[in-house]
C-alpha cells in the first residue's frame, strides 16, 4: 500500500493513518471517494444505525440489519462495534447489538485504507481510537446503553457538566433521544423533522467535538480538554432546556425546491458541499436526507468544517451564549448577511424537508432558541431585543403557517416586510458572498478548504452605496422637468446643418453684382474730374464744429497747437479712414501743429506713420523731426485708457523707437491729457470710441474731443456728439467731403473718390430696391405653403 | 528694382487674390488670409517685445532705479504667471493675473460708463429742453429733444421682457409699456438700418480706395 500524502502540509503518512502525524489533519487523499461514494457510505452508515435503532428494533424484535447491510458499514465502525459487543453484552433484548459489520465492497477506497490490514488487540485499537470515538461506538454499533462511565466520555469534556445529573436513568433517556431519530427509508411513515434530526445532531456535534466551537475541524483534538470530573448522565429535568429543545424543536420545514435554486445560484458552494454531505441523493432523485443523528460528531465535522459561519450562530453552551448575548447586533447584522438566499448550503435543504415525527414530543418541547439556523422562521432568545420581537415571535411560533402568508419562510430567505425595506447594497452584498464562500485557502492551516473564514473582505468588495433619490415631484413638475430634458437633449446633439443647394444662379447672380460695382467704381475713377457730382450742400453740425475747431489749432499763433492723435482703426479699413484724416491732418500739419500718435491697436503704430506720410507729402512745410511723435502701441484696452488719463507720462514713457517721449519738444510741459490743445481720436468702431469717450473724456477739460468716424461707427459715436461730450465728428465719406467743402480744398482724396462713391452708393441701393421689389413680386405669385398643404 | 515696387508689386497682388473672392472660395484666397493672419502674429509679437516688455520691464528692472524696479516687480510677477495660462495642468497659476487684469478692468468699464456714458446721455437728453440764458426757446431744439427723449425711452421700452400675471392668464406687459416698445422697434430699426447702411459706405469706400490703387498701379506700370 502506498503512503497517504496529507494535503494540507504534504507529509507522507502510512497508508492506515486516519490523520496526518505532522499537522493532524484528516487525510484526504487523491484517493478520496467521490461525492457519490461519500453519500453511499453515509447513507450506508445512517441505514445501519437506523437498523439498530430502538425503534426498529422494537417494532421487529431484533436487528433488522442484515450482512449486506453491514457489509457497508466501515471496518473501522463494524470492528469498534464488535469489540464493544464482545466486552459489553446486551442488557437489554430489544437493544441487540447488531451483526458485526463487514467489510463490504461499496466502501470507499479510503475507508479501505485506514481499515487496518489486521485484527489488532483491543488495548491498542483503544490506545489509537479517541475515546470520543470510542463513545460513539457504543453508542451506535453496540446498540446498547453502554457503561455511564464510557458514554460520558466526551461530555466529561464539556464545561457544564456540573450541570447534568448523574442518574443512570435520566442518562438512558437522554441519551435514547439521539437514537429516536427514525430510518431514512421510513421518512414518509414516520413524521420525524429531519431538520429537527439533523439541528440536533448539528448540535451535538458542538458540544463533543471542539470543532463547532470554532476550532480548526482537521485538528484531532482531545476530549478531555477540559474538567477531570466524571459527569453522570444528565436527569431529564436536570438537562437545560436549550439542550431538551436540541431533540425535538419542532423545526420548520424547507421544500426541497429551495435546494435545487440555491444550487443553481452558486454551483461551487455545492460541489464543495457534495463532497461531505452527500449531495448525490437529491440528484439521484432519492430526496433523502442524510440522518445526521446517526453519524457520529466527528463526521458531522465535515459538514461544519464549511459553514464556520453558520456555526457561530449556534453556539448552544452557556458561556458561548454570552458571548453571543454580547455581540447580539453584531452577530445578528451577519447572520441576516449569511442566510440571504445564496449562500444557504445544501446539507440545510437535505434536512429541512423531513417531518417530526412525533408531534406530541414536540409540542411539549420547547422550542428551539439557541440554534436557529433558519435564520428568518426561528429566532433565538437573543435576538429578541425588545417586547415587540417576544410577541411577533411568539405569535409565529404559535402558528407559523398563518404567520407567515406564503407559507413558512424557507432559510435565507427574508420576509416580504423586511424585503420591502431591504437597502439597496443588500441586494448588491449578496452576490459577492457568493463568490466569496466558494474561495479555497490555499495556504496556512486551512489550506485546501473552501470557504471556510468568516471573514470577507468587506473594504475591498463592499460596493459603493446606492444613492436613492425619490423625488416627490407634481405631474406639471414632471412636464417641466421632461421639457427642459428634451430642451437639454436638443442642445447636446450636433444639429445637423442642412446644406443648402445653390443654384448656378447665385454663383452668377453675385458674381455679376460684384463685376457691376467694381466696373462701375473703375469707370468713375476712370473718367476723373470729367463729370463731378456735386458735393452735399447740407453740412452737419458736428462736423462744421470740427472744422471750427481744426481752424483754430491751425491758425493759432505763438506756440504751436499740441494734438494727441489716437489712431484707432485697422488696416481693414485704412482705405477709408485714411481719406477721412488726410484733409484734417494736412491743415494740422500746415498750421504748424505738434502731433503727437498713439495707438490703441497693434497696427496703429504703422498706420500713424502712413498718415503722418501723407500729411507731409501734402504739406511741405511738416516737419517731422519736431512735428511728430509717435508713441506706438497702448496695451491695455479700457484699463490703459483709464491709465492714460490719470497719468499719461507713466503709462507711455516711450515712444515708438524705445527713446523717452515726454522730453521731445512736441511733449514738453505736458503731464496731464488736458494739457493738450486737442485729441483728435480716428476710429472705426463704435465700442472703441465709447471707450475713449468715457475713459478719456473726463480728463480732457476743456479740451476738445473731435472724432473721425468710419460710416459704420458714426451712429454709435452720433449721440455723445448730441451729448456735446464729442466736440466735433466726421463721420463717412460725406462728412469729410462737407469738411473738404469747408475747408475750399478741390484737390484732396475726397474728390477723387467721391464720384465712385455716389456711383456705387446709388447702384447698392439700386440693387436693394430691385431685390425688394423682386421678394414681393415673388411673394404675390407665390402661394403660401400653408396654402398648399390644405 | 526699388523695395517700394516690389512691396507695390506684392500689394497689387494680394488685393487681387482678396478681391477674387467674388469668385467663391478658392485656395489662392486662403493662401491671403493665412499670409495675412501670419503677418499680424508676427507683426503683434514683435511690436509688443520691443515695444512693451523691453522699454517698459526689462530695461527698467536692469538699470532703472530702485524705485522703478520695486514698482516693476509686481507687474513682472503677474506677467510671468501669466505664461502658465499655456499648461492646462499649471494655468492656475495664472489664475491671479487674469484675475486683476479682469477685475480692473471691469472697474475700469463700470465707471466709465456710469461717468461717461450714463450721465453724459442723461444730460445730454435734457440739453435740447435749456432754457437758454435770455429766457428764449428755440422750438427746433426742443422737437429735437422730445423726438430723442422718445427714442430713448421708446428703445428702453422695447427691452422691458417682464410683465405682470393675473389670476392664473399668461403674463403680458402693460398696454403702455406695449405702446412704447412698438415705437422702440421704430426707432431701433432706423438705428440697425444706419449701422448697415454705414458698415456699407464703409465697405464701398474701402473698396474705392482699392480699386483705385489697382489703377493707380497699373497706370504707373505702363507708363
Amino acid at each position: 500500500m502506498k503512503d497517504l500524502i496529507c494535503p494540507a502540509c504534504g507529509t507522507s503518512n502510512p497508508a492506515d493513518a486516519i490523520y496526518c502525524r505532522a499537522c493532524f489533519r484528516t487525510l484526504i487523499t487523491s484517493e478520496n471517494p467521490t461525492p457519490d461514494k461519500a453519500n453511499e457510505w453515509l447513507n450506508d452508515l445512517r441505514n445501519s444505525d437506523n437498523l439498530e435503532s430502538p425503534e426498529s428494533d422494537s417494532s421487529t424484535g431484533e436487528s433488522d440489519s442484515t450482512p449486506e447491510d453491514e457489509g457497508d458499514i466501515p471496518d473501522w465502525l463494524a470492528r469498534i462495534r464488535q469489540r464493544n459487543r464482545e466486552e459489553n453484552p446486551p442488557l437489554n433484548p430489544e437493544e441487540e447489538p447488531t451483526e458485526p459489520i463487514k467489510t463490504g465492497e461499496n466502501l470507499p477506497d479510503w475507508l479501505n485504507e485506514i481499515e487496518p490490514p489486521a485484527p489488532e488487540p483491543e488495548d491498542n485499537e483503544k490506545d489509537t481510537l479517541p475515546d470520543w470515538l470510542n463513545a460513539i461506538d457504543k453508542e451506535t454499533a453496540s446498540g446498547i446503553e453502554p457503561p455511564a462511565s464510557e458514554n460520558k466520555d466526551w461530555l466529561e469534556q464539556l464545561p457544564f457538566e456540573s450541570q447534568l445529573s448523574k442518574n443512570d436513568s435520566a442518562e438512558d433517556d437522554w441519551l435514547n433521544r439521539f437514537r429516536d431519530v427514525p430510518p431514512i427509508s421510513d421518512q414518509s411513515a414516520n413524521e420525524t423533522s429531519p431538520q429537527e434530526t439533523g439541528s440536533d445532531e448539528f448540535k451535538f456535534g458542538s458540544l463533543v467535538n471542539p470543532v463547532f466551537q470554532g476550532q480548526d475541524s482537521d485538528t484531532p483534538l482531545p476530549l478531555d480538554f477540559e474538567g477531570n470530573t466524571q459527569p453522570e448522565p444528565p436527569d431529564e429535568k436536570d438537562i437545560p432546556d436549550w439542550l431538551k429543545s436540541f431533540d425535538k424543536s419542532p423545526r420548520p420545514s424547507q421544500p426541497s425546491e429551495q435546494a435545487e435554486d440555491l444550487e443553481n445560484t452558486d454551483k461551487n458552494l455545492i460541489a464543495s458541499e457534495q463532497k461531505f454531505s452527500g449531495e448525490d441523493f437529491e440528484e439521484n432523485g432519492i430526496p433523502i436526507p442524510p440522518d445526521e443523528s446517526a453519524i457520529p460528531g466527528w463526521l458531522t465535522s465535515f459538514d461544519n468544517q464549511e459553514r464556520p459561519e453558520n456555526i457561530e450562530g449556534t453556539h448552544s453552551t452557556d458561556w458561548m451564549q454570552t458571548e453571543e448575548t454580547e455581540d447580539a447586533d453584531e452577530s445578528a447584522s451577519l447572520e441576516g448577511q449569511l442566510y440571504q438566499g445564496d449562500v444557504r448550503h445544501k446539507w440545510l435543504d437535505q434536512i429541512e424537508p423531513q417531518k417530526p415525527t412525533d408531534d406530541s414530543d414536540s409540542s411539549t418541547l420547547t422550542p428551539p432558541t439557541g440554534f436557529s439556523l433558519n435564520g428568518s422562521s426561528e429566532k433565538s432568545d437573543d435576538d429578541l431585543n425588545s417586547d415587540q420581537d417576544q410577541k411577533t415571535y411568539d405569535a409565529e411560533q404559535a402558528n407559523p403557517q398563518a404567520f407567515h402568508d406564503n407559507g413558512p419562510l424557507e432559510e435565507g430567505e427574508l420576509p416580504d416586510w423586511l424585503k420591502a425595506i431591504q437597502p439597496a447594497e443588500a441586494a448588491s452584498l449578496d452576490l459577492e458572498d457568493s463568490d466569496f464562500n466558494s474561495k479555497i485557502e490555499t495556504k496556512g492551516p486551512l489550506a485546501g478548504f473552501q470557504g471556510i473564514l468568516p471573514g470577507r473582505p468587506t473594504t475591498g468588495r463592499y460596493p459603493s452605496p446606492v444613492q436613492q433619490a425619490l423625488l416627490q415631484v407634481t405631474e406639471k413638475q414632471r412636464s417641466f422637468a421632461d421639457l427642459l430634458e428634451n430642451v437639454i437633449s436638443q442642445e447636446s446633439v450636433a444639429q445637423s446643418i442642412p446644406e443648402t443647394k445653390k443654384a448656378a444662379s447665385f454663383f452668377i447672380f453675385r458674381l455679376l453684382i460684384g463685376i457691376a460695382i467694381i466696373a462701375l467704381i473703375t469707370f468713375t475713377l476712370l473718367k476723373g474730374n470729367t463729370v463731378q457730382s456735386p458735393y452735399p450742400g447740407l453740412f452737419p453740425l458736428e462736423t462744421v464744429s470740427f472744422f471750427n475747431t481744426i481752424q483754430t489749432l491751425s491758425s493759432s499763433e505763438g506756440d504751436a497747437a499740441r494734438v494727441l492723435v489716437a489712431v484707432d482703426y485697422e488696416a481693414g479699413l485704412a482705405g477709408e479712414l485714411n481719406t477721412l484724416a488726410e484733409g484734417t491732418l494736412q491743415d494740422l500739419a500746415a498750421g504748424g501743429a505738434r502731433l503727437t500718435f498713439l495707438s490703441d491697436i497693434p497696427a496703429g503704430a504703422a498706420l500713424s506713420q502712413q498718415l503722418v506720410n501723407t500729411a507731409a507729402a501734402n504739406a511741405p512745410n511738416f516737419q517731422l523731426e519736431d512735428q511728430y511723435i509717435n508713441l506706438g502701441y497702448l496695451p491695455g484696452g479700457t484699463t490703459a485708457l483709464a491709465s492714460l488719463a490719470a497719468n499719461p507720462q507713466q503709462t507711455v514713457p516711450v515712444d515708438l523707437n524705445s527713446s523717452p517721449a515726454w522730453g521731445k519738444p512736441g511733449l514738453v510741459g505736458i503731464t496731464k491729457l488736458s494739457d493738450f490743445n486737442a485729441l483728435v481720436l480716428i476710429t472705426d468702431s463704435g465700442e472703441n470710441a465709447r471707450a475713449w469717450i468715457e475713459q478719456v473724456g473726463s480728463a480732457l477739460g476743456e479740451t476738445p474731443l473731435l472724432v473721425i468716424s468710419s460710416a459704420q461707427s458714426a451712429p454709435i459715436v452720433q449721440p455723445y456728439v448730441q451729448s456735446q461730450q464729442v466736440a466735433g465728428m466726421i463721420s463717412g465719406l460725406a462728412g469729410a467731403a462737407s469738411y473738404e467743402q469747408l475747408a475750399q480744398r478741390s484737390n484732396g482724396s475726397v474728390r477723387k473718390y467721391w464720384d465712385a462713391y455716389q456711383t456705387g452708393l446709388i447702384l447698392m441701393v439700386a440693387m436693394i430696391v430691385l431685390g425688394g421689389l423682386v421678394q414681393i413680386v415673388r411673394n404675390l405669385f407665390t402661394r403660401p405653403r400653408n396654402v398648399k398643404k390644405s | 528694382m526699388s523695395p517700394d515696387l516690389i512691396w507695390t508689386i506684392a500689394a497689387f497682388i494680394l488685393t487681387l487674390l482678396v478681391l477674387s473672392y467674388a469668385l467663391g472660395d478658392h485656395p489662392l484666397f486662403k493662401v491671403v488670409t493665412y499670409l495675412f493672419v501670419g503677418v499680424s502674429s508676427g507683426f503683434i509679437a514683435i511690436l509688443i517685445i520691443y515695444q512693451i516688455l523691453f522699454p517698459r520691464l526689462v530695461v527698467p528692472l536692469m538699470s532703472g532705479t530702485i524705485g522703478e524696479k520695486i514698482s516693476l516687480i509686481v507687474p513682472a510677477i503677474l506677467s510671468l504667471l501669466l505664461i502658465f495660462k499655456l499648461t492646462p495642468r499649471l494655468s492656475n497659476l495664472g489664475s491671479p493675473s487674469m484675475g486683476f487684469l479682469v477685475g480692473v478692468g471691469a472697474a475700469a468699464t463700470i465707471s466709465g460708463a456710469i461717468t461717461g456714458t450714463l450721465f453724459g446721455q442723461f444730460e445730454g437728453a435734457l440739453s435740447p429742453f435749456e432754457v437758454s440764458a435770455g429766457g428764449s426757446f428755440s422750438a427746433g431744439q426742443i422737437f429735437s429733444g422730445i423726438i430723442l427723449l422718445i427714442g430713448t425711452i421708446s428703445s428702453l421700452a422695447y427691452f422691458q421682457f417682464t410683465g405682470l400675471q393675473k389670476n392664473g392668464q399668461k403674463g403680458s406687459r402693460p398696454a403702455v409699456v406695449k405702446f412704447l416698445s412698438n415705437i422702440g422697434q421704430v426707432f431701433i430699426a432706423i438705428t440697425l438700418g444706419s449701422l448697415f447702411a454705414g458698415a456699407l459706405s464703409a465697405a464701398l469706400a474701402a473698396l474705392i480706395e482699392r480699386v483705385d490703387f489697382i489703377l493707380t498701379f497699373i497706370q504707373s506700370f505702363f507708363s
